[in-house]
């Protein structure tokens, strides 16, 4: 199976916090829940990921392409949402489309223009005047208007209201339903994992807990802690297995 | 080439409605030169405030979280870098020759009072302190947030320009450099030549230090 995203014995130091030696694969077509509290690393391994900042050791690997070397083929391939909007409030949507499109091999603006009418996302509309889970949905239709292949979210969901973060998981079912695409979706509201994530990786204070599926992660912790904390021959949720993390219980 | 284009590009349209309301600036250096009675204060001052119509990109871009749009867009920080400065180049050209053709008109009001050293040796010495100011602040605003570095990129550029004001009225600026009047009168068509050959050469020092500055920095 091709990868969408390897990252291995990822290693960064701040005077505060330290990513410590991070590894997990995700697979091509499949979506990959990255949790942990607040505070844990999710996007200092974002920002490596991302080259914005830059590891100490470690390989990042995106479709079999370092993330360094070959920085600007594999950000043709990927687009980001990161959880505040960063386009130019002042511009109007059609605008936004004007600034970044010729940075991109394979923009589609049919595609653009479908994705804000699809999204109500009016063109002639300012940034600055798009609520909340409008400005996800503008990041999401140029995330998708340059047919990029792996979409990486960081906090996507916080500070949205239920309605806001049930259209952003639908819009992401529909992502990755033609099995090609994957998602990489930082978060430490676990909820929104529980039906969309195909893996989960667990992260806590820079070290990885867990990697693999999200069934494999549910049934080993089940095993482990004898669900104490669901009700009886359920499975426990991710929430509970975080709580759990955090309390220095053990996964792997 | 191309990304460095698209990222001059993308310099425009941030800063667009900001380089609507910098332009107005121009008005106050045309009513400087009024008061002064000579155009080459309004040309000196239109091109002080073309440093801050320059700068103004980086406000945007601060306020818009923009560091994290560039880092996902594929473009190398140093594209980045030259597309920035192609921006504050295109940026002061369009001020010189706004300055330029306005302080002809204004000299030709004024009796033709300017006539072609002074009007070509301003317009050059104005082109080079623009640039000067630009690469001064450029990459310390690279290296620093653009709110933290304003006043102290800026506030000397204020403070040159304002020397240079009373410097040119309390002496005969224009016959005490000599041997460079001489020069220059001889060759006048050389003085716009030699403003913006200094002031090529140091925006290029510069953006190669924002270069140096930038790359190592984390966005």
């Amino acid at each position: 199976m091709n990868n969408a995203l390897e990252v291995q014995g990822l290693c960064k130091s701040y005077t505060d916090f330290t990513l410590d030696s991070v590894s997990f694969t995700l697979p091509a077509g499949r979506v990959m829940g990255f949790v942990g509290q607040n505070g844990a690393g999710k996007t200092t391994t974002i920002r490596c990921i991302l080259n914005m900042a830059i590891r100490e050791s470690g390989e990042v690997n995106i479709f079999g392409l370092d993330n360094q070397q070959d920085e600007l083929a594999v950000k043709q391939e990927l687009a980001a949402v990161f959880d505040e909007i960063f386009f130019v409030d002042t511009w109007r949507l059609r605008e936004v489309e004007k600034a970044v499109k010729g940075f991109y091999s394979r923009w589609n603006s049919k595609l653009f223009g479908e994705y804000l009418s699809k999204f109500g996302l009016p063109p002639g509309k300012r940034v600055k005047e798009l609520s909340r889970g409008m400005k996800m949905k503008l990041m999401l239709a140029v995330a998708m208007s340059h047919e990029a292949k792996l979409l990486i979210l960081d906090e996507p969901t916080s500070g949205l209201d239920p309605v806001a973060r049930n259209e952003l998981l639908e819009i992401l079912r529909e992502y990755v339903a033609d099995g090609e695409k994957s998602v990489f979706f930082s978060t430490h509201i676990t909820s929104d994992l529980e039906h969309i994530a195909d893996f989960i990786t667990l992260i806590d204070h820079g070290k990885i807990f867990y990697t693999g599926t999200k069934d494999g992660l549910l049934e080993h912790f089940h095993s482990v802690k004898g669900n104490s904390a669901g009700s009886a021959g359920e499975l426990p949720s991710i929430d509970e297995i975080l709580v759990f993390i955090s309390k220095g219980g053990q996964v792997s | 080439m191309n990304r460095v284009i698209n990222a001059t590009k993308l310099d425009f349209y941030a800063s667009k409605s900001m380089l609507r309301m910098t332009s107005l600036l121009v008005i106050i250096g045309v009513v400087i030169g009024l008061a002064a009675h000579g155009p080459e204060y309004m040309m000196m001052f239109i091109m002080v405030f073309a440093v801050t119509s320059g700068g103004s990109v980086f406000s945007v871009h601060e306020k818009c979280h923009s560091d994290k749009l560039y880092g996902i867009l594929p473009l190398k920080k140093s594209e980045m870098i030259l597309g920035r400065y192609l921006y504050a180049l295109i940026i002061g050209a369009a001020y010189a020759a706004t300055g330029g053709i306005l302080g002809f008109i204004m000299s030709m009001v004024t009796s033709g009072r300017l006539n072609a050293l002074p009007y070509w040796a301003t317009l050059a010495i104005a082109f080079a302190y623009f640039c000067f100011a630009v690469g001064v602040a450029y990459p310390i605003f690279f290296k620093f947030s653009f709110t933290k570095a304003y006043v102290f990129t800026m506030l000397p550029m204020y403070v040159i320009a304002v020397l240079f004001l009373f410097v040119t009225r309390r002496t005969d600026f224009t016959s005490g450099i000599g041997s460079a009047i001489k020069f220059f009168t001889a060759h006048v068509y050389l003085l716009p030549t030699f403003g913006l050959l200094a002031g090529l050469v140091l925006l290029a020092v510069s953006a190669l230090i924002a270069n140096l500055v930038y790359t190592r920095k984390e966005i």
